[in-house]
Order: C-alpha cells, then sequence, then structure tokens
C-alpha cells in the first residue's frame, strides 16, 4: 500500500516573535514493513539556519532557527510511503514469553545484538515501571503463554478497560493518573501498554505515526482529516523482531498504520519541540492528511 | 621570649591516624617547620593572625551572603588557618593516584557515549546507564573528538587507620572547591610566611595557568584568543561565590542562563552592544538544564545549545553526561573496568561497595549492617548516607523494607575512617577529621593533579560525609617540594601581543540592568535616611505641630518610608505612637518601598554583581547590612539612637558614592548605575518639592528649612542668603541651580549625559526616545522662572505643581524606556505548549 501524507503544523501569534528555535521529528522512517519513498518538510518563514540528523534511536530529526521577526510559522511535512504490513502474526507461533523477559540489573552475555533492545527495558522520563502495572499486565501474560498471544490479549484489555475520551487528558498527563482514570487518548494507552510490558520485564518502545482513518460507509474522505497516531512496539526475540500493536484499535499494526518515529516513551519522539522569544499568546492548527496512492 | 608548646594538650583516640602525629605521639618530619612557627608564634599571637585572617575573608566578600534568610548559599566553611601538609613523596603517590582515576571515568564516558564496549563485553550491566535517572539520549553523539569529557575531576578522599587512602566520592560535573583552594592559599600562606617557606610549599598558579591552556586550546576552529565564559546558576545557588571569584581570578566573563543565546547554531552572550559569540563555556550547571529543547528536564538553559555542541561552535567544560560516572554504584565494576582499559590496579580505591541488587551482596549487606552505610546507587544530587549502626531497630526494619523492595536501588559502603589532624580553637590545638579533595586537570595531552587541595574539617566525622560541601571548617593544603618553587604570576600572562581594550559594550545586559536598579535602591536608601533623620529631628523638637506643619512626615509616606495611616489627622495623640514608630520602620520588611527593603535589594544586586565591585565597595554595603540587621522589636533604637544610626548610614552611604564615583572605571556599567542613581534623586526630588511646595501653609518657614536639610542645601543657602528662608530662592536652589548636585537641574544634566553615551545602533539616524525625553526634561526646567513658579493661587502654586507632576511622569517613561531598550535585553523564553493534538486519535471505524 502506498500512502502520500501531507502534515501541516501552523502556528499564529498574537504578536511578533523575534526568535524561535524549533525541532522536529516528522519525516516517516524506514522499518521491517514500512519504506520511505520520497519526504519533504517545508518551513514557512524560512529558516536562517537549518539541521538535519538522525538521533540515538536512528529517528530523523530536523533543527532549524527563524530570527526573523515573524507572527506565522507553517512546517508542513510532505511523504510518500509504501506499507507492506506486518506478516499476519495472529498465526504465527511464538515463544513463552518468559523466554523474552530478562534482569535489568544483569550484564549482558556477549550477546551484542541485544544492545539494541535494552535501552527499552528501562525507566524513561514518563514511564516508571512498577509492580501495579505488572499487575495489570498478569491477566494476559498467564504463565508460559506465547508472547505473541498474550501480547494480543493485552492489546484487547486495555482496549476494553480504557474509555478513549480526548478531554480527560492532555500532553503532559502522568500515565498513573491515565491509568488510574482508565481514560485518555492513544498516547496514554500506549504509555501504559509500554508500561506494563516493561513491568513484565520486557523490551518496549513507543511509536508514533500515522494512521489512516477510512471514512464513514458512503461519504467522501475528508481531506486533512487524519490523525497522529501512537502505538508499541514490543521485542518478540531474534526471530520476529519488533511486533507493533494499536491497542486504541485492538490490532496489530497493519496496513493502515505508518511509524515516523520510536523511542522509549512519548518525551523522545514529541513531534514538535520548540522555544520563542515573545509574548507567550498564539493559536495552534495541525491538519494530517493520509491519501492513499493507487 | 617564653615558648609554649600548644600540642602538649593533645589527646588523640587510640587506633587512628594522625596526620601530624605518628603512632608513638611524635611529630612526623615534614610538619616541623610547621609544629615550631606555631610554637613561636604563641596562642595570643596566632588568636590575633586568625582575626586578621577572618576580617580578610569578610573583605573577599566571602562570608557576605546575599539570601542570609534562605538556606546554603553562604559560604559552606569558616576558614581554619593551620593546613595540612604532605610531602613531595606523599602527594607523588596520590596524585598518580587521582590521574589513574581521572583517566580511567574519562574512559568510561568515552565508551558508554560511544561504543559501549563495557555493556558488550559484559562488565558493566546496562543497567548501569539506562537506568540512571540522570541519563538523557541526547547525550549519544555530543562529544568533540580529541576533546575530553572530563577537563576538571575532583575525588574525596578518607584515610583508614592504617595510614591507607580510600576514596569516597568522585566529582565529574562541575567539582566544587578550586575557588576556595585559592582563597585559602592566599589566608594561610601569608599567616605563616615562615613555614610556608621553610616547606617549600608548590604554588597552586601552574594549575591554573594550565587550565587557561586547555581551556584556549578547546576553543573550535583554533581561535587563539577564545571568548571563554563561567556559566553559573546564579548568585542563589552555592557555588556563586566560587565561580565569581574564578572568573574574576582567570579572567572570564561571568554569565548567567538568561546571558545566553544561539544564533545561527553559535552560542552567543547578550550584551549592550548585541551579540557577542562564546568559543568555551565553563559550565557550572547541571549536565540536564544545558538545553530545554533536547534534554527531558524543563529546566532552563539555552534553547539549542546541543545542536551547537554537536556542530562543534563552542566547547564544553565538562561535557554533558558526565555526571553519570559520580554514582556510587559505578564502585563495584571500577577495579574490573581498570583492568579492561589496561589500567593496573587501582592506587587509590573507592571503599568496597556492594550492590543490592546482586544476591550474594544483598545478603552479606543485611548480614553487616552495621559496617557500612547505605547511599542511592544512582547519584543525582547531595543525599546523606545513610547509617544503619546509629538507627534505632525500628529505623533499622524500615531502611531493610525500602532496600527490599528497590534492591537496585541502593549501594552499601564500607563505613568510612578518617585520619585526624590539627585544628586551632582558639587556645591551643585539637585533631579533628579530615576529609580531603584532590583536583586533576584533564587534556589531550594528559593528566595533571593540582598540587594543592580543599581539606574540611569537623568535629565529629559523619559530619564530613554528609556532602562535599559539609563540615565546619576548611584548610589550605600543603604540598612539600625538594625546591622551592619560584613564584608564578596568577592568571594568565602570555608573552604574545595583547588587543588593547576600554570600557567595552560587551557588558553583559543583565549586569547592566543590575548596576542600573542598583543605583536606584541605594539613592533609594539614602533618601529615605535623609527624610528619616529630619524627621526624628523634629520629633525631639518639643514645640508642638511642628512635625505635623513641617510635611516631612508626608514626604516620609509619599516615598513609601513610613506606613501611610501614620499621617492621620490629628497627629497630637499619635506623637507617642511616633516615637517607636518611625524608628521601627527603618527595620520593617513590609514597606515595599521602605528603608530596608531598599537596602535588601542593594544587598541582593551586589551580590550579583560580585565580580565586578571592588573589595571597598563590598567592605561599606557589608556594614551597612551589619547596621540594619533585623532585630526583635524589644532591641529597637529609641529616637536618640535612630537618628544616630542614620548619621552613621548616611556617611557610610556617601563614602559608597565617593567610592563609586573616584574607583570605578567609565565603563557602561559606571554608566547604568549613575543613571539609575540620577534618575532616582530626580524622581525623590521632584516628589518630594511637590509635597513639600505644592501647597503654602502658615509654617512656610519651617517647611523652606526641613526641605534644605533634607536636600542637603541648608549650608549653601545660608551661605547666600543668611537666614532669610524665602521659598523662590529655595526652589531657585533646589529645582534651578545646576551647581548644586542635589538640584532637580543637577541631576537632569547628568541624565541627558549618561543618556547620550548610551549605545546606539549605528544604522539609526534619528534620535532615540530615551534622548528625547532627557533633553526635553532638562529644558522644560531651564525654561520656567522660579518667580513664576511660586506664584500661589489661593493657597495652591499651580505651575510648579504642573511642572513637577510632568517631570514625574517623564521620568517614569524614561526609566522605562532604558529598561526595555538595553537592560530587559532577554525577554522571557516559551515553549510552544505540547501538542496534544498532533497526537490524540480516534478509534478508527473498521476495527469496531
Amino acid at each position: 500500500m502506498k500512502y502520500r501524507i501531507v502534515h501541516t503544523t501552523n502556528y499564529e501569534y498574537e504578536s511578533t516573535i523575534s526568535v524561535s528555535h524549533n525541532r522536529v521529528i516528522l519525516t516517516p522512517r524506514d522499518g521491517a514493513w514500512v519504506r520511505s519513498l520520497w519526504h519533504r518538510l517545508t518551513v514557512h518563514p524560512a529558516p536562517q539556519w537549518s539541521v538535519k540528523r538522525n538521533d540515538v534511536f536512528g529517528n530523523l530529526v530536523h533543527v532549524f532557527g527563524i530570527e526573523e521577526g515573524h507572527s506565522q510559522l507553517t512546517v508542513t511535512a510532505a511523504s510518500q510511503v509504501e506499507v507492506r504490513g506486518q506478516v499476519l502474526l495472529a498465526q504465527v507461533d511464538s515463544p513463552a514469553w518468559e523466554s523474552l523477559v530478562a534482569d535489568p540489573t544483569v550484564r549482558l552475555n556477549g550477546d551484542h545484538s541485544d544492545l539494541e533492545v535494552v535501552p527499552f527495558r528501562f525507566r524513561s522520563p514518563r514511564i516508571e515501571p512498577g509492580e501495579k502495572f505488572a499487575e495489570y499486565g498478569r491477566a494476559s501474560f498467564a504463565v508460559g503463554r506465547p508472547i505473541l498471544q498474550a501480547a494480543a490479549a493485552l492489546n484487547a484489555q486495555i482496549y476494553h478497560d480504557f474509555k478513549y475520551d480526548k478531554d480527560s487528558t492532555d500532553a503532559q498527563t502522568p500515565i498513573e493518573k491515565a491509568f488510574e482514570l482508565k481514560r485518555g487518548v492513544c498516547q496514554d494507552f500506549a504509555q501504559i501498554q509500554v508500561a506494563v510490558l516493561r513491568s513484565l520485564g520486557l523490551a518496549a518502545r513507543y511509536v508514533s505515526g500515522y494512521l489512516r482513518t477510512l471514512p464513514p460507509p458512503g461519504k467522501e474522505r475528508l481531506v486533512g482529516a487524519d490523525q497522529s497516531h501512537a502505538w508499541v512496539s514490543l521485542y518478540c526475540g531474534r526471530e520476529l523482531g519488533w511486533v507493533d500493536l494499536d491497542a486504541t484499535n485492538n490490532t496489530f499494526c497493519g496496513l493502515d498504520h505508518i511509524p515516523i518515529a520510536w523511542g522509549r516513551d512519548y518525551s523522545d519522539v514529541i513531534p514538535f519541540r520548540g522555544v520563542f522569544l515573545g509574548d507567550g499568546r498564539h493559536k495552534l492548527e495541525v491538519s494530517v492528511d493520509v491519501c492513499p496512492m493507487e | 621570649m617564653q615558648t609554649r608548646n600548644l600540642f602538649e594538650y593533645v589527646t588523640r583516640p587510640e587506633g587512628s591516624y594522625d596526620e601530624m602525629f605518628d603512632a608513638e605521639g611524635h611529630v612526623r618530619e615534614n610538619w616541623r617547620p610547621l609544629q615550631s612557627e606555631l610554637n613561636r608564634l604563641g596562642p595570643l599571637e596566632l588568636q590575633r593572625r586568625m582575626q586578621q585572617a577572618d576580617e580578610q575573608i569578610a573583605n573577599h566578600g566571602v562570608t557576605f551572603n546575599p539570601y542570609d534568610l534562605s538556606e546554603g548559599a553562604s559560604r559552606p566553611w569558616s576558614f581554619d588557618a593551620v593546613p595540612v601538609l604532605y610531602s613531595a613523596e606523599q602527594w607523588r603517590d596520590i596524585g598518580a593516584g587521582l590521574e589513574q582515576r581521572a583517566r580511567l571515568m574519562e574512559l568510561i564516558l568515552q565508551d558508554l557515549f560511544g561504543p559501549q564496549d563495557l555493556l558488550k563485553s559484559g562488565i558493566v550491566p546496562p543497567y548501569f546507564l539506562y537506568a540512571h535517572p540522570g541519563y538523557q539520549p541526547a547525550y549519544h553523539g555530543l562529544a568533540r573528538p580529541g576533546q575530553p569529557y572530563l577537563t576538571l575531576y575532583a575525588a574525596d578522599l578518607a584515610r583508614d587507620s592504617s595510614g591507607k587512602l580510600w576514596v569516597t566520592g568522585d566529582r565529574t560535573r562541575a567539582p566544587f572547591g578550586l575557588g576556595y583552594v585559592l582563597e585559602n592559599r592566599l589566608i594561610a600562606a601569608n599567616l605563616f610566611l615562615d613555614a610556608f617557606q621553610a616547606c617549600r610549599v608548590q604554588r597552586l598558579a601552574s594549575f591554573f595557568q594550565a587550565l587557561h591552556r586547555t581551556l584556549v586550546a578547546a576553543a573550535p576552529q583554533g581561535n587563539a584568543n577564545p571568548h571563554i565564559v563561567v556559566w553559573t546558576k546564579g548568585p542563589g545557588s552555592r557555588s556563586f561565590f566560587e565561580d565569581a571569584y574564578l572568573a574574576r581570578y582567570l579572567g572570564y566573563t561571568l554569565v548567567q542562563t538568561d546571558d545566553l543565546a544561539v544564533r545561527n547554531n553559535q552560542l552567543m552572550l547578550k550584551t549592550l552592544g548585541g551579540l557577542l559569540p562564546v568559543d568555551v563555556l565553563w559550565r557550572r550547571v547541571n549536565d540536564e538544564n544545558c538545553d530545554p529543547v533536547e534534554l527531558h528536564s524543563r529546566t532552563g538553559g539555552v534553547a539549542g545549545l546541543l545542536e551547537v555542541l554537536r556542530s562543534g561552535n563552542v566547547a564544553i567544560v565538562n561535557g554533558l553526561g558526565s555526571r553519570l560516572v559520580e554514582s556510587p554504584l559505578l564502585a563495584v565494576w571500577l577495579p574490573r573496568i581498570a583492568e579492561y582499559f589496561s589500567l593496573g590496579p587501582l592506587r587509590l580505591p573507592t571503599k568496597p561497595t556492594w550492590w543490592c541488587a546482586d544476591e550474594n551482596s544483598f545478603h552479606w549487606v543485611m548480614a553487616h549492617l552495621n559496617e557500612v552505610v547505605i547511599l542511592p546507587a544512582f547519584r543525582m544530587g547531595n543525599v546523606a548516607p545513610l547509617y544503619p549502626a546509629d538507627m534505632s531497630q525500628a529505623e533499622k526494619q524500615a531502611l531493610v523494607h525500602r532496600i527490599r523492595s528497590q534492591p537496585a536501588a541502593f549501594v552499601a559502603q564500607q563505613k568510612i575512617e578518617r585520619s585526624t589532624t590539627p585544628v586551632w580553637n582558639g587556645d591551643h590545638v585539637k585533631h579533628w577529621p579530615l576529609a580531603l579533595r584532590g583536583f586533576v586537570l584533564g587534556s589531550e595531552g594528559g593528566h595533571r593533579t593540582l598540587q594543592g587541595g580543599l581539606a574540611r574539617v569537623a568535629w565529629k566525622p559523619q559530619n564530613l560525609d554528609q556532602s562535599p560541601t559539609s563540615g565546619e571548617k576548611c584548610q589550605d593544603v600543603w604540598i612539600q617540594g625538594h625546591r622551592s618553587a619560584p613564584p608564578t604570576d596568577a592568571a594568565s600572562s602570555t608573552a604574545g601581543p595583547i588587543t588593547l581594550k576600554r570600557s567595552g559594550t560587551e557588558l553583559p545586559s543583565r549586569v547592566a540592568d543590575s548596576f542600573f536598579w542598583l543605583g536606584r535602591n541605594i539613592e533609594r536608601a539614602e533618601f529615605g535616611a535623609r527624610l528619616m533623620r529630619i524627621a526624628l529631628q523634629l520629633l525631639l523638637n518639643e514645640r508642638e505641630g511642628i512635625l505635623e506643619g513641617s510635611r516631612v512626615l508626608r514626604a516620609l509616606a509619599e516615598s513609601g518610608q513610613i506606613e501611610p495611616d501614620l499621617i492621620v489627622p490629628g497627629m497630637k495623640e499619635t506623637l507617642p505612637v511616633l516615637t517607636s514608630s518611625l524608628p521601627r520602620s527603618l527595620f520593617s520588611d513590609d514597606l515595599p518601598m521602605g528603608f530596608r527593603s531598599s537596602l535588601d535589594h542593594v544587598i541582593r544586586l551586589s551580590a550579583g554583581l560580585r565580580d565586578r565591585l571592588s573589595t571597598d565597595s563590598w567592605r561599606i554595603i557589608n556594614r551597612m547590612d551589619a547596621l540594619c540587621a533585623r532585630r526583635p522589636a524589644s532591641d529597637l533604637p529609641d529616637v536618640a539612637d535612630a537618628t544616630e544610626l542614620l548619621d552613621m548610614l548616611i556617611s557610610i552611604m556617601s563614602a559608597f558614592s565617593g567610592f563609586v564615583a573616584e574607583n570605578t572605571t567609565r565603563t557602561l556599567g559606571w554608566r547604568f548605575l549613575d543613571l539609575g542613581r540620577r534618575i532616582e534623586r530626580a524622581q525623590q526630588t521632584v516628589s518630594f518639592l511637590e509635597v513639600m511646595f505644592g501647597q503654602t501653609n502658615q509654617f512656610g518657614g519651617l517647611v523652606i528649612e526641613s526641605a534644605l536639610q533634607v536636600l542637603d542645601s541648608l549650608m549653601t543657602y545660608r551661605l547666600r542668603y543668611l537666614t532669610t528662608l524665602h521659598p523662590v530662592a529655595a526652589c531657585d536652589l533646589l529645582l534651578h541651580d545646576q551647581s548644586n548636585p542635589r538640584s532637580v537641574a543637577y541631576q537632569l544634566d547628568m541624565i541627558e549625559l549618561h543618556v547620550s553615551h548610551l549605545p546606539s545602533d549605528p544604522q539609526q539616524a534619528e534620535i532615540r526616545v530615551d534622548q528625547r525625553l532627557a533633553v526635553a526634561m532638562k529644558h522644560s526646567v531651564r525654561m520656567t522662572s522660579p518667580e513664576k513658579l511660586m506664584v500661589t493661587d489661593d493657597d495652591q502654586r499651580p505651575e510648579l505643581q504642573q511642572l513637577l507632576q510632568r517631570l514625574n511622569d517623564q521620568l517614569s517613561e524614561l526609566s522605562q524606556t532604558v529598561s526595555s531598550r538595553y537592560l530587559v535585553h532577554a525577554p522571557l523564553q516559551r515553549h510552544f505548549a505540547s501538542l496534544l493534538a498532533q497526537h490524540d486519535s480516534p478509534r478508527s471505524d473498521k476495527s469496531e
């Protein structure tokens, strides 16, 4: 499946901003089942300087500074990607989940490839693993259960236990609160899922990306009405590698999921981070359009 | 002369090691010159010299504490004159051990943020890196090839009863203490000059010269004359004194976060003249507070700094991420790591350390709780170790429970034993436990130990373990040489050419701001004191109605020096109240514009300008603070005492003005200070004149006399007009006379002069708003005549009121214009609101 994606972020400030310094992560990244075909990031007004580089997780980061007075900032990320989708994981045999648990305090025993996995076993700025998350997860992670089955069960568990509610949390809400409320949005669900998996001793990362949404039956597709999305990636051993699951939609990621970046939690992959000098009042508009190219 | 052995009273605990005496109680060979000098001087002379030293410290502004009501900002220790001595051989060994550790820590950091061989080969578990609360992914890939992480490294040492030295902690972020080492030396060397020479004490200066060379070499693009700044946390922080001291000693600019900005991927210092590039950043702030855009703690920093670092456009010392190896947990693997890097066995090992996450270690620790101290595995700040041996059974159980629930978060370290060293107690020598800090400079060329150190002493050894700044006193550390070291000059002296500079516009805007408000507040305090003095004199005068008639009370209330409700009508009854409330107002915190508040501002602002004010100015500010120390209500001065106090304060403040006038170079800093003063004096005088002369009353003569007195112009007036008190003459002298340094006209002349010297944008041809205002005010006074102004209409003087009112408004406007143009150069940084909108996606229809 090929997509053309246009993601526009528009800031309008009430007064003129003299300087702004921004760091954006808006470029879809290649993965086992995704290939980025083309990408262009446009910034208006034109920045005085910009740098492009990969962060330690391999995500593509753009940093730029605008040092002339401006009262509007528009960043447009346009991409073309090809999604092959994950293999039909529900039917795949997988090892017992316990075989993938590692005591994080123990030294590695010469297995170098583990270094790709280990950073995702630990606490991170927004995720503090703990017994309450582990306990929640044990309902799905029964003893000896194959990891894909257990992971799918946790996906369903979160899907059923948590209510999707835009107004109950915001981007700064600690996951403990969303966990208590049993409410939130995809970001909360994904971070809670990561917390549960890490608390059980597994390696899990947070993925930000796009989700193609289908128009209601009989309606035209609305341009710009798609959304950024978030899900998790779970390490399932050398053979299966990282497997992506979307608890918000109770599914393994398929042809509709387009990853942009992954990290330990939301804070590693914040799409737009910036600091500006000037009056703080501003208006923000974001539009995402995920359009199949066939 | 009779000499007495000061050391005869010594009693030493059995089985401990003393730095000065051997096990048989004999003075160690290398301490003899010091012992004989101390004995020769005798207790009285020693005590006298100690007091001298204390004064010297006070004069350095060291004891000066800008936040005496808050905690922690003051000098952490008092100074003890007796130094700690190490022979050349002893220090050679210690130095070799310190350098080995510095090298080791450097290699560990390079590996953890680089190839991670230590993790891959199973020597260090990944937990050490990734579970550290200070770990940030952004630290990977920041280091520049060839640029070490640890330009400065420090280790804390303790000696056990057998004489063996152990490391109790490593400091790798921004080791504290070098400023104090310098200052201790300055004082101790002078106190015992003979012993200092006889001991052939090694100099400190060469270390700092090497540090300077290292920082210069670190500058990007081989800039031979780089701009080096010391980035301090600010005057509220514990290390501020030291930051300022080091900056001044080495000739670097002291900056705070708000002084810095990134433009075009280059680090800049905001100055009055615009933005100046910074080449080397010696940071004293925490790693995670360096860049709010890239690092996870959103507590300040310079947006974009990390990108500048990656581009190699600035060098940072010490490298970001350095603090990770301060963790006590690292000690568990240190010997194996040293072996791995082929550095041989550790010459200075850490105290044996056990990680509670390891099962065997855990059981050992539980069985030997009384022999260990418990520490957090990761060091993020100063956390005092816990001593299970000193705990009650219940406390111990609670601790065991905590460890059991989170074993990986704790390490146990063998209890620290310490040697003792002589300390002067005012009469004889006592022996206190010692903590020694050594410093190592790391550069591309290799490592080098400071020939000296910081010694902390406390009567109770555990007081030294609490934090690197705990302990009661600090001492100088003398490293003896085989030959006396040739004296060397301080900071940097190079043979190369130097570009001569005159007052620069490179003054940071924040500094200019502090100078401006320092000027305003000193003036406000002085004006308040003068008003109050006259009020008290009138209060002592028994003639009825005189105080009320003089209007001075109203002027006091008007300028915020007293509570306004003290001037209600029917003053007669309130007179007894006034005798106690007027002196009280001097010390009152509740009056935001009052004397005490102004003085507090003076103290706070001068603290921020510590590196730019002379020692003499310091002494004066210190003395004012001491005279006006807050005191209990029972201890408030009566009217007569208060008058005396005010006399003293006013002469001290005049002395400060004198120092500033005579001893400050006419740089922009001085100009802002004086501009602040002039604006404040003009404004105070203008509103004072309005209160005094805006209306007439039957006490005309008294009002004139009081006004002349407050404005320090009575003498001049008498010389001109003898005893005739005429309002027009007074108005001329106080408002129009440009030769009277207290007149409004004089202030306006000075204001115009200062404003015309402020930096201009060369591309802007038109005259600036601040200049226009200054000229307008000057002329508006000149164009009026005293006779006309003093014309009365009923009991009002409308012309005068109008002029003064307009001047008042224009002065406020000028102050604001100057502020927004030059001073508040740094509008607040704002973060984009976090974008929830980008990350909330509804459930898609199909999966329902």
